[in-house]
C-alpha cells in the first residue's frame, strides 16, 4: 500500500516536471510547475518533514510562482520562436546530458546519504519516536518558547519590508507630482 | 546544546523592564506611521521629529535609569553587559542626531516624513538589539531589520540619481553578505549544537557537546574544528561587509557619496558600532575553542592590515570629501579590528581571572574607540551637511573666513581623526592609544607598528582638508550654488538644536579625550558596578 | 589548523553538514575552473552567434530595457511578505494547539499575547499600505 502511494507520487512528480518542459504554452508550463511543487511537498510529508512541506506549498507554490507569473506577464506571452539553426540539435544532447546528470545524482545520493545508518542519527530518530512528537511540533514549540524573540522580530522585519517596498516604488512625491530625476551630482 | 526530547512547552521568563527601551523604539516607529497617516504632509513634518527624537531620548534614558539588566536576560537571548549597553547608547545618540537633521532634509528634498522617521526608529531598534544579542538568529534578524531600513533611508530621495545608485549597490551587496552570514551561522550551529553565544562559549571551553540519547545515555561529541572555522570565516565575511572592512568595502565610497548625508552618517557610525559590538561578543565566545586562535589570527590580521593600509592610501587620492570619509572609515574599522585580534589571541595566553580581566580591558578599549569614532564622524558629517555643497572640496576652500565656527568644528574632527602624535587631548588619540597598547602587550608589535604607520599616512589627507579650509578663495566663491538647488547651504539659523548637537560633539571629543575613564566608568555604573 | 586528518574525523551526527560543505567546495571550484580554463583554451574566433548576448538559448528579441508598470512589482512583493507571515502563524498555531503544550499552565494565554503582538505589528503594515493607496490599482 505504502509502496503504491510512494510510486504513484513519484510518477506524478516526474510527469508534471516533464510537463513544464514539454508544453509550448507558457501558462500551461507554469501550471504544471505548480503541480510539480505540490507533489514535492507531498513527498516531504511522506518523509515526515512537515515543516519543509508547509514551506514548499506556501513559499514555492505560492510566492515563487507569483514571481514566475510576474515574469510571464512582463514578457507578454509571445508566440514561441523557433530556435536558431545552431541550437536545433541541442534538445537531444541536452536530454542525454540531463539523463547522465540524473544518474550521477542518484549515485551520489546512494553513496553519501548514510544518515540513517549512523549511530547519532539513529539515536535521534529513536528519541523522536519515543517522544511521540512530530518534528514540526518540536520546532513550533521551540519557536514560541526559547526562540520567542527572533519569532517576534520577524514581524518587525516584515513591516520594514512593506514600508521599504512602498517607499521605493512610489511614483508621486509628497505634493502628488510625478517623481523625476534631478540633474544633481550627489545626494543631499 | 541539544534540547532533550520531547520538547517541553513553558512560559518564557520575560524581563519586562529590560525590554522597555526596545519596545519604546517599536511603538515610536508605529506611532510615527499612525500620526503621519492622521495629520497629512504639513502636520507630520511638524510633529514627527519631536516624536522620533523624543522616543530616542526616552530610550537612552531607560538605559541610564538602569532598567536593562547587566547580564543575560529573556531566555538568554540578550546579553546587555556594560559593553553592549554603551554600544546601544552610542547607536541611539547617533540616530538621534539624524532626527535633528531630519526636518531640513525632508523639507529640502520633499521626502515622505512618515516613512523617514519610522525607518530611523526601526533601524535603531535593529541596531541596539544586534549590539546586545546573545543568540545568532536574533542577531541575524535584527541585522536584517536595520539593514533593510538603512537601504531604504539611503535611497529615500527618489529624485537623486546618485542616491538610487547608492541604494541599489548597498542593497545588492548587503543581501549577498547576509547570505554569507546565514551560512556561517548554520555551520557554527553544526559545531556547537546551540545558537546561544554563552552556551557556545561553554561548549568550546569543554571541547565537546553532550548529546542525550535514548534512555538518558549521554554521548560526548567532540567539537569539529573545521565547522568552527567555516562558520567563523563566513560570519566574519558577512560582518566585514557591514563594517566596510577591506576587501569587502567596495560599496562604501559609492554609498557615502550618493546617499543623503544624515543617512550616510548613521551608516558610517551606528551601523558599524552595532556590527562591531556583535562581532566582539561572537569572537569572545569562539575564542575559547583551543584551536581557534591558530587559524583565526591569520584571517583577522589580514583583514585588519589590508583595511588600515588600503583605506588610508585610497583616501589620499580622493578629491571628494564623502569618498575620502568612506575610505577613512575603512581604515578606522581596521584599527578597531586590531582589538578583535587581541580578543582572538587572549585565551591562548592566559586563563581564569586574568583572562576575564584582559577581555574586560580590550572591550573597554574597543568601546572607547567606537564612541570616539562615532563622535568624530557625527561632527564631520554634521558640519559637512550644514555648510552644504555636497562632497566637493571646493565647498571647504576658505571656509574659515566665511563660517569660522563650522570650520573650527571640522578642524577639531579632523585632528581627532588623525589621532596620533600632536593630538593627545582628543578622544581619537585615546581610543587608538588603548587599542594599540593592548595589541603591544599581547605581542602584536608588528601590527601596532603598521597601525601607527597607517595613522601617519592618514594625517596627510585629514590635515589637507584643514589646510584647504584656510586657503583664500581664488576668485569668487565657486562653492556658493544658487539658493534652492540641492547643493545650497542649509539654513542653520533656525535650528538651534543642530548647533547644540555639534557643539556637544566638539566638547565630548575633548572631555572623553582627557578623561577616558569617565566614559568607561559610565558603562560599569550602568550595570550596577558589576564588572562584566 | 585544518588538516586532512581532522577533515575526515567528523563525528556521525555532524554528517548532516558534510554534504553542504562538499556542495560549497564544488560550487566554488566549478566557478573557479570555468573562469580560469575558458580564457586558456579558447581560440578567440568571434562570430555573430558567439557575440550575441546569451539569454536562454533562443535568439534574443527586442531590448532588455523595457518599462515595467511598478504596480505589478508592488503587488507581487506585498503578496510575498504576507505569504511569509502565514508560515509563522501556522507554526504558532501548531505550538498552541498541541495537546501537551495546552496543558502547561499559562502557555495558551502567553502564546495568544504573542500572536496579538505579531498580528498588530503586521496590521499596522496593512493599514499603512491601504492608506498609501498601494492596494489601489488606479
Amino acid at each position: 500500500m505504502f509502496l503504491l502511494i510512494y510510486s504513484t507520487l513519484f510518477a506524478l512528480t516526474v510527469v508534471f516536471a516533464l510537463g513544464v518542459l514539454v508544453f509550448r504554452n507558457t501558462v500551461k508550463s507554469a501550471i504544471s510547475l505548480v503541480f510539480t511543487m505540490l507533489c514535492i511537498a507531498a513527498n516531504y510529508l511522506l518523509m515526515r518533514q512537515e515543516f519543509v512541506a508547509f514551506i514548499q506549498v506556501i513559499v514555492y507554490a505560492g510566492a515563487i510562482m507569483v514571481v514566475f507569473l510576474f515574469v510571464i506577464m512582463l514578457l507578454n506571452l509571445r508566440e514561441p520562436e523557433s530556435p536558431a539553426w545552431y541550437l536545433r540539435g541541442m534538445r537531444y544532447w541536452g536530454g542525454a546530458l540531463a539523463f547522465l546528470f540524473f544518474f550521477v545524482l542518484a549515485w551520489g545520493i546512494q553513496v553519501f546519504s548514510v544518515a540513517d545508518l549512523t549511530p547519532g542519527a539513529a539515536a535521534l530518530e529513536e528519541l523522536r519516536r519515543e517522544s511521540g512528537q512530530a518534528e514540526v511540533t518540536q520546532l513550533a514549540t521551540l519557536m514560541v518558547t526559547r526562540y520567542i524573540v527572533p519569532f517576534l522580530l520577524t514581524s518587525v522585519l516584515l513591516l520594514v519590508a512593506v514600508i521599504g517596498a512602498i517607499v521605493m516604488a512610489r511614483r508621486k512625491d509628497e505634493d502628488g507630482r510625478d517623481i523625476t530625476f534631478d540633474e544633481d551630482e550627489e545626494g543631499a | 546544546m541539544d534540547s532533550s526530547l520531547p520538547v517541553q512547552a513553558y512560559v518564557p521568563e520575560i524581563h519586562p523592564t529590560g525590554l522597555i527601551p526596545f519596545l519604546l523604539l517599536l511603538l515610536g516607529g508605529i506611532a510615527c506611521l499612525v500620526v503621519d497617516a492622521a495629520t497629512g504632509k504639513e502636520g507630520s513634518r511638524r510633529y514627527l521629529p519631536w516624536i522620533a527624537g523624543g522616543t530616542l531620548l526616552a530610550s537612552i534614558t531607560c538605559f541610564f535609569l538602569r532598567l536593562v539588566p547587566g547580564e543575560v536576560f529573556l531566555e538568554d537571548t540578550f546579553r546587555a553587559d556594560a559593553f553592549g549597553q554603551l554600544a546601544s547608547i552610542i547607536i541611539l545618540a547617533s540616530t538621534f542626531v539624524m532626527t535633528t537633521m531630519g526636518p531640513s532634509l525632508v523639507r529640502r528634498r520633499n521626502l515622505p516624513s512618515g516613512e523617514f522617521y519610522t525607518l530611523i526608529l526601526f533601524a535603531s531598534l535593529g541596531m541596539t538589539l544586534l549590539a546586545i544579542s546573545n543568540e545568532l538568529l536574533t542577531a541575524f534578524i535584527s541585522l536584517e531589520v536595520f539593514a533593510l531600513s538603512l537601504y531604504v533611508l539611503v535611497g529615500i530621495d527618489r529624485r537623486s540619481r546618485k542616491a538610487a545608485e547608492a541604494c541599489f549597490k548597498y542593497f545588492v551587496l548587503g543581501a549577498f553578505a547576509s547570505a554569507f552570514l546565514v551560512f556561517g551561522i548554520a555551520f557554527l550551529y553544526g559545531a556547537a549544537h546551540t545558537t546561544f553565544l554563552t552556551e557556545m562559549a561553554e561548549v568550546f571551553r569543554q571541547g565537546y557537546v553532550e548529546s542525550v540519547g535514548p534512555e538518558g545515555a549521554v554521548t560526548e561529541i567532540p567539537v569539529n574544528t573545521m565547522y568552527v572555522f567555516v562558520g567563523f570565516a563566513f560570519m566574519f565575511v558577512g560582518i566585514c561587509f557591514k563594517l566596510s572592512l577591506a576587501p569587502f568595502h567596495m560599496w562604501a565610497p559609492d554609498v557615502y557619496q550618493g546617499g543623503n548625508m544624515p543617512a550616510v552618517m548613521v551608516v558610517a557610525t551606528a551601523s558599524k558600532v552595532a556590527a562591531f559590538a556583535f562581532l566582539v561578543h561572537l569572537v569572545e565566545a569562539l575564542s575559547y575553542w583551543q584551536g581557534f586562535a591558530s587559524g583565526a589570527v591569520y584571517i583577522v590580521t589580514a583583514v585588519a592590515v589590508v583595511s588600515m593600509l588600503w583605506g588610508n592610501l585610497a583616501a589620499l587620492v580622493q578629491t571628494n570629501f564623502r569618498r575620502m570619509m568612506a575610505f577613512s572609515s575603512v581604515a578606522h574599522s581596521g584599527y578597531m579590528t586590531v582589538g578583535i585580534l587581541v580578543l582572538v589571541a587572549l585565551p591562548g595566553l592566559m586563563s581564569g581571572a586574568e583572562l576575564e580581566a584582559g577581555q574586560l580591558l580590550i572591550r573597554q578599549a574597543v568601546i572607547l574607540y567606537m564612541a570616539g569614532y562615532t563622535v568624530m564622524n557625527i561632527l564631520a558629517f554634521g558640519v559637512a551637511y550644514y555648510i552644504g555643497g555636497g562632497g566637493h572640496m571646493a565647498a571647504y576652500r576658505g571656509l574659515v573666513y566665511r563660517r569660522p565656527l563650522p570650520a573650527a568644528g571640522m578642524a577639531i574632527a579632523m585632528f581627532s581623526l588623525v589621532g596620533i602624535g600632536f593630538t593627545p587631548p582628543t578622544i581619537g588619540f585615546m581610543g587608538k592609544f588603548y587599542i594599540f597598547k593592548e595589541a603591544v602587550q599581547v605581542g602584536f608589535v608588528g601590527i601596532a607598528v603598521i597601525a601607527l604607520l597607517a595613522s601617519v599616512i592618514s594625517a596627510f589627507y585629514y590635515l589637507n582638508l584643514v589646510v584647504t579650509m584656510f586657503m583664500r578663495a581664488e576668485t569668487k566663491p565657486a562653492e556658493a550654488p544658487l539658493a534652492g538647488t540641492p547643493e545650497a547651504p542649509v539654513q542653520v539659523g533656525g535650528e538651534l538644536l543642530a548647533r547644540v548637537v555639534l557643539v556637544t560633539a566638539c566638547v565630548l571629543i575633548f572631555v572623553f579625550g582627557i578623561f577616558p575613564q569617565l566614559f568607561i566608568g559610565l558603562g560599569e555604573t550602568l550595570v550596577n558596578g558589576a564588572v562584566r | 589548523m585544518i588538516t586532512p586528518s581532522n577533515l575526515l574525523a567528523y563525528t556521525p551526527i555532524e554528517q548532516a553538514y558534510l554534504p553542504v560543505l562538499v556542495m560549497l567546495v564544488i560550487a566554488l571550484g566549478f566557478c573557479a575552473v570555468v573562469l580560469i580554463l575558458s580564457p586558456l583554451i579558447m581560440k578567440g574566433k568571434p562570430s555573430d552567434a558567439k557575440l550575441e548576448p546569451y539569454e536562454c538559448g533562443i535568439p534574443t528579441v527586442g531590448t532588455a530595457r523595457i518599462q515595467v508598470f511598478v504596480r505589478f512589482y508592488l503587488v507581487a512583493l506585498l503578496f510575498l511578505l504576507f505569504d511569509i507571515e502565514i508560515v509563522y502563524i501556522i507554526i504558532w498555531a501548531l505550538a498552541m494547539t498541541h495537546a501537551e503544550n495546552a496543558q502547561v499552565p499559562g502557555f495558551v494565554a502567553f502564546s495568544m499575547i504573542v500572536m496579538v503582538f505579531y498580528v498588530v505589528v503586521l496590521l499596522v503594515g496593512l493599514l499603512y499600505e491601504w492608506k498609501k493607496g498601494a492596494l489601489n490599482w488606479n
